[in-house]
Order: C-alpha cells, then sequence, then structure tokens
C-alpha cells in the first residue's frame, strides 16, 4: 500500500501508554511494507507525569531523527493536555488534532474541523476494564490518518498483542480497536483523511 | 539467503544480534538505557531459544571479569553496558584488551553523572577511547543489527575488544524497520568460534596476564598497537565477506558523501549523521557545496580516510557529542584537526559541542551554522552566552 509522509506526535501521561501506542504505529506501518520511525522521549517516569513520543512514517526511509517540531497530527490522550505547555507547540492550521475526550474540545490555533474526538478512556474502560487509552487511539490514528486497512490492521494487532499479553487481554484490546474504528470510519471520505500529510 | 523486514527497537535488535551470534557466555549487567538487551536476551536464554551460559553479575566490574575469564578459557563472549556502567568496567577494559581477548561491547551511549541524566551523548565511550578497544559507532537500528554481527568477525580476526556504540534512546528505543537475516546465515558467516590460541583452561592449558616488567612490558604495549594499526584492513575484509553473506554494504571506517567539491564539510559520530546528512543536502539545495562525513570507526581513528575527505574543503564542522574539558573542544574534533595538521593547506575546523545529556539537534541548528558560515574554535551548541573559544 502506499504511505503519505507523516509525522505524528503523541502526547499523553505516564501510564496512558503514549510511547506504546507510536512505537506500535510504527511496527504496523513496516508490517504493511512502509517506512517508520518511532521514539519516545523521555521525561521524568512517573505514573501521571506529561510524556511524549513521535511516530514518523514515509514511503521511503526516515532520514529525520529527533523531535516531531511541526506534527501533522497531533493525539493527545488526555484532554486536559490542551492547556499544558508545550503541547500544542509547532501547531499550525494544517495540523489534524485527535483528543480523547467524551465531547468536542477547543484546540487554539487549529480550525474546528481540524479537532477530532474520541471517548477513547471510555471505550478502554467499557471493554478492558481500565480507562488505558491507547490502544484505541493507535487504532484511530492507524485508520483514519494513516490509512492502514482497517480489516487488516485489527488483524494484526490482536496478533501483536498476543504475542505479549494473555488472550483474554488481546481479544478485549482488538475488540476496543474494533469500537475505535467504528467510531473513525464516519470521518473518512475515500479510505483516509486526504488532507493529511505534505 | 531472504531477510526478514521486521520494526525493532535498538535494543530489541542488539539482543536478537546476540541470538543470532549464539555466544558461548554472557555475563552482564542492566542499566538504562541498555537494560533491555539484557533482559530480552535473557529471555531468550530462559525459554532455551539460545544455550548461552548466562552470568548474572552484581555490577559492571563483575560483568567484564567474568566475560575476560570466559573469553581466555576460549569462549565467544558478548556483553553491553551504558554510561556509569561503562566507567564502572574501565579497570577491566584495560585487561581485556591487554590481553587480547575478542570480547564484543555494546554501549547504550548515555551521559555521565553529575548531573545525573540518562539521556544519550558519547561521554561514556569517549572516555573509554585509549583503552585498546575497536569502537564502532552505529548510524540506525539496522546499522547497529549489523555492526553488532560484524564486531564478532573483526574481534576474532583482530584479537581485539570490539565496542559497537549505539545512541541511547535515538536508537535504543526507537523503533525502525530492520532486516534480519536467517541464522543459518549469521551462522555461516561467524562460524563456531571460539579461535584458537585461549586455552585457558582444557587440553594444554596456557598462562594468562602474568607479570610484565620493563624488559618486555613496552614490547606487549606496541603489539597492540600494531593489532590495532591491522584493524582497518580486517574490517575492510569483514564488510566483503559481510556484503557476500548478506548482500548489504557496510561502510568500514568512514562514510562520505558531496565532499569532492565541498567548500564546507560536516563529520558527525552516530545517529544524528541522518540529521547531518539532510542538512548538507539542504545547503546544497540553497547553492552553498556542503559535504557529510560519517566518522564510522572511531577506532583505531581514520586519519587517512579523514585527510582524503576533508582535504579539499576549506571550513570544516565536526559535531561532538562530547567534551574534553581540556579547553579543546570535544574529543572528535581534537582529533580531527589533528589529522589535518599535516596537511598543507588545512581546512579551518570549527568544534560544535552538541546534544550533551540528550539535547536535541534541531534541523534549523545545523542549517543556521552553515548558513552563517563557520568561524573556527569551539561552539557550544544552543547555549546560552556561547562560550567561544579561539584556536590555539
Amino acid at each position: 500500500m502506499e504511505f503519505v509522509p507523516l509525522e505524528i506526535r503523541w502526547h499523553g501521561r505516564g501510564g496512558y501508554g503514549a510511547k506504546t501506542a507510536a512505537l506500535l504505529l510504527a511496527e504496523a506501518v513496516i508490517e504493511f511494507g512502509g517506512f517508520a520511525q518511532a521514539s519516545p522521549e523521555f521525561g521524568p517516569e512517573r505514573r501521571g507525569a506529561p510524556v511524549q513520543a513521535y511516530t514518523r512514517i514515509a514511503p521511503q526511509p526516515v532520514r529525520r531523527r529527533g523531535a516531531v517540531d511541526r506534527p501533522d497530527v497531533l493525539v493527545l490522550l488526555d484532554a486536559r493536555l490542551v492547556s499544558s505547555p508545550g503541547v500544542l507547540d509547532g501547531a499550525t492550521d494544517r495540523t489534524h488534532v485527535v483528543v480523547n475526550a467524551p465531547e468536542p474540545v477547543a484546540v487554539p490555533g487549529v480550525p474546528a474541523e481540524r479537532v477530532r474526538v474520541l471517548d477513547a478512556s471510555g471505550i478502554a474502560g467499557r471493554t478492558l476494564g481500565r480507562e488505558i487509552p491507547n490502544v484505541v487511539m493507535l487504532a484511530a490514528v492507524a485508520v483514519a490518518f494513516v490509512g492502514l486497512p482497517p480489516g487488516a490492521f485489527l488483524r494484526w494487532l490482536e496478533e501483536r498483542l498476543a504475542r505479549e499479553l494473555p488472550e483474554d487481554m488481546a481479544r478485549r484490546n482488538a475488540e476496543a480497536a474494533r469500537l475505535a474504528v467504528e467510531e473513525v470510519l464516519p470521518w473518512l471520505r475515500g479510505g483516509r483523511l486526504l488532507t493529511v500529510g505534505r | 539467503m531472504t531477510a526478514r523486514r521486521v520494526g525493532l527497537t535498538g535494543n530489541e535488535a542488539v539482543a536478537l544480534a546476540w541470538k543470532q551470534i549464539r555466544p558461548h557466555v554472557v555475563a552482564a549487567y542492566p542499566i538504562t538505557p541498555a537494560t533491555q538487551i539484557v533482559e530480552r536476551f535473557s529471555a531468550y536464554v530462559a525459554e532455551g531459544e539460545v544455550d548461552t551460559e548466562f552470568v548474572p553479575v552484581e555490577s559492571e566490574h563483575s560483568a567484564l571479569s567474568a566475560c575476560v575469564g570466559a573469553a581466555a578459557a576460549g569462549a565467544r563472549v558478548v556483553t553491553a553496558t551504558a554510561s556509569q556502567g561503562l566507567a564502572l568496567m574501565h579497570e577491566i577494559l584495560y585487561v581485556a584488551s591487554g590481553l587480547r581477548l575478542p570480547i564484543v561491547l555494546n554501549v547504550a551511549n548515555r551521559a555521565l553523572s553529575a548531573p545525573i541524566n540518562i539521556h544519550g551523548d558519547h561521554s561514556d565511550t569517549m572516555g573509554a577511547r585509549d583503552a585498546g578497544w575497536v569502537q564502532m559507532y552505529a548510524r540506525s537500528v539496522q546499522d547497529a543489527y549489523d555492526r553488532t554481527l560484524l564486531a564478532v568477525w573483526v574481534a576474532e580476526r583482530a584479537r581485539l575488544p570490539v565496542m559497537v556504540c549505539l545512541d541511547g534512546f535515538t536508537l535504543t528505543h526507537s523503533l525502525e524497520p530492520v532486516e534480519v537475516y536467517p541464522d543459518e546465515a549469521v551462522r555461516a558467516f561467524l562460524g563456531e568460534g571460539p579461535l584458537d590460541g585461549y586455552t585457558l583452561v582444557g587440553g594444554e592449558p596456557i598462562t594468562v596476564g602474568p607479570l610484565a616488567l620493563p624488559d618486555s612490558y613496552m614490547e606487549f604495549r606496541r603489539a597492540l598497537a600494531a593489532a590495532m594499526e591491522r584493524v582497518p584492513e580486517i574490517l575492510a575484509e569483514g564488510v566483503r565477506e559481510f556484503r557476500t553473506h548478506f548482500g548489504r554494504d557496510l561502510p568500514s571506517v568512514v562514510e562520505a558523501r558531496g565532499t569532492e567539491d565541498a567548500e564546507v564539510a560536516l563529520v558527525v559520530l552516530g545517529s544524528y549523521a541522518d540529521s547531518v546528512e539532510q542538512a548538507a543536502l539542504r545547503a546544497r539545495v540553497r547553492g552553498q557545496r556542503a559535504g557529510f562525513v560519517r566518522v564510522v570507526t572511531f577506532r583505531p581513528f581514520p586519519a587517512a580516510e579523514l585527510r582524503r575527505a576533508l582535504g579539499a574543503a576549506r571550513e570544516v564542522v565536526v559535531l561532538d557529542r562530547a567534551d574534553t574539558l581540556s579547553g579543546l573542544g570535544g574529543p572528535l574534533g581534537v582529533e580531527v584537526r589533528a589529522a589535518l595538521y599535516e596537511l598543507e593547506n588545512r581546512p579551518r575546523v570549527t568544534d560544535v559541542i552538541f546534544g550533551l545529556g540528550g539535547r536535541e539537534l534541531r534541523d534549523q541548528e545545523l542549517d543556521a551554522l552553515l548558513r552563517d558560515g563557520p568561524r573556527g574554535g569551539v561552539v557550544y551548541l544552543g547555549v546560552e552566552e556561547p562560550h567561544v573559544l579561539e584556536p590555539a
């Protein structure tokens, strides 16, 4: 499949799984034949502390390193991060923002039509029994912005998670991801968000 | 040979390389950011995927000491560490090289205390640069994997210990595509090890590490220097063999692009080579003839290759991720200057110290460096009120 160059910055808090989501997305892209690089930015390693992670995607090898300064997609695993210092740095009117929130959220400097919300904590709470939003947000970004084929991506994800999680938890995570995909399908026209990327 | 393409972090790739190397002995102590190498490899051992004697030890000093003992007995040995861990190994580093033991050590480059910091720079391995170890610095996760395999080949032929350095977090914790070779291909490349001659135990035991007094110590040290001088040749043969077995071209000591007509050449070590090469290409687009040089093997120092690559430039900008605190700048800059001194028309060298303790090197900073024009001396990049020293 074809990949459009895309730089994604994930913001979360320690324990929300932002780093895992960033790495899994890159792994998925590589699995589906693209090029990707993912890296965490390690601040203080404490549960609850703000953390960032990056995923770069390209049709050819990624030849940049370090932080994503000008994200094409900004993923906020906690809506309260909108007002945290540095979170919106480099966001422009070309940036898409996805926020884990049950209701619409205003993101200063970003046009409302480029801000999308998804109740990732709610979905995770119902399926996993724990409000860890990363897999839901991962699935949303993978399908809506990267354009991975939903069915094949969900199958890959379940298999991948089963390598590290008990079978039941892998299945429940895959279910959370499936619900995320259902939520984001209405965002799409023709397979992916065509305005994303450069 | 068909390679398998997967996404791996630097640490995962090194652990996988170890599994394929099938070392007889691994003695290691985990430390950030090298922890997952040891963690994952010990899982391979526990799950029976590799038949290695894994020695969990209580410190890095003990880790390398156990490696020295095992290598002297003829075992193929690998280990990993970072930062303070390498500092604690320091005493034994010299024992490993002085005894000519082919130990491979993956270092996840990390800043040294104090102040304490877990992020990447080259202070740790630069502190070991005169310890008689070959040092190679990886550019990417693929390169860290490839070079770990190559290091075993080189160590066993040079009869020298080899460090394969990968930048902490930038490579150790970053996930990238890696082409993983089949186990049989790695086995065919490396053979079984160990080498003849390392027989501390067994058939005809030898004495290892006896006293060498003034009548012979200097000859041993000269022999060590001579062994180091032979490394580039062995490396060249190693990368030829590597290509034969795996179909991949690895630069052996230096990688250069656009230096033939460069007015300004950038020199770098490690994973920021990508950013620096891109900066040189952007400068070309702006009409500035910029060249890119990556020092792949820092020990032995590739002086002749650097004279060839940099001799035609007017300005050389060295990007150094460590400081000698000598007033002369970083270790790479000092040695590049020393290498170029022999040239009649030597370029001016600006030494730019960057990225200490994991500080990011930003594209805009590289562009500004080239656009504003280098001015010689030593620059601490991004530090307010920069300390600029005139060359002595």
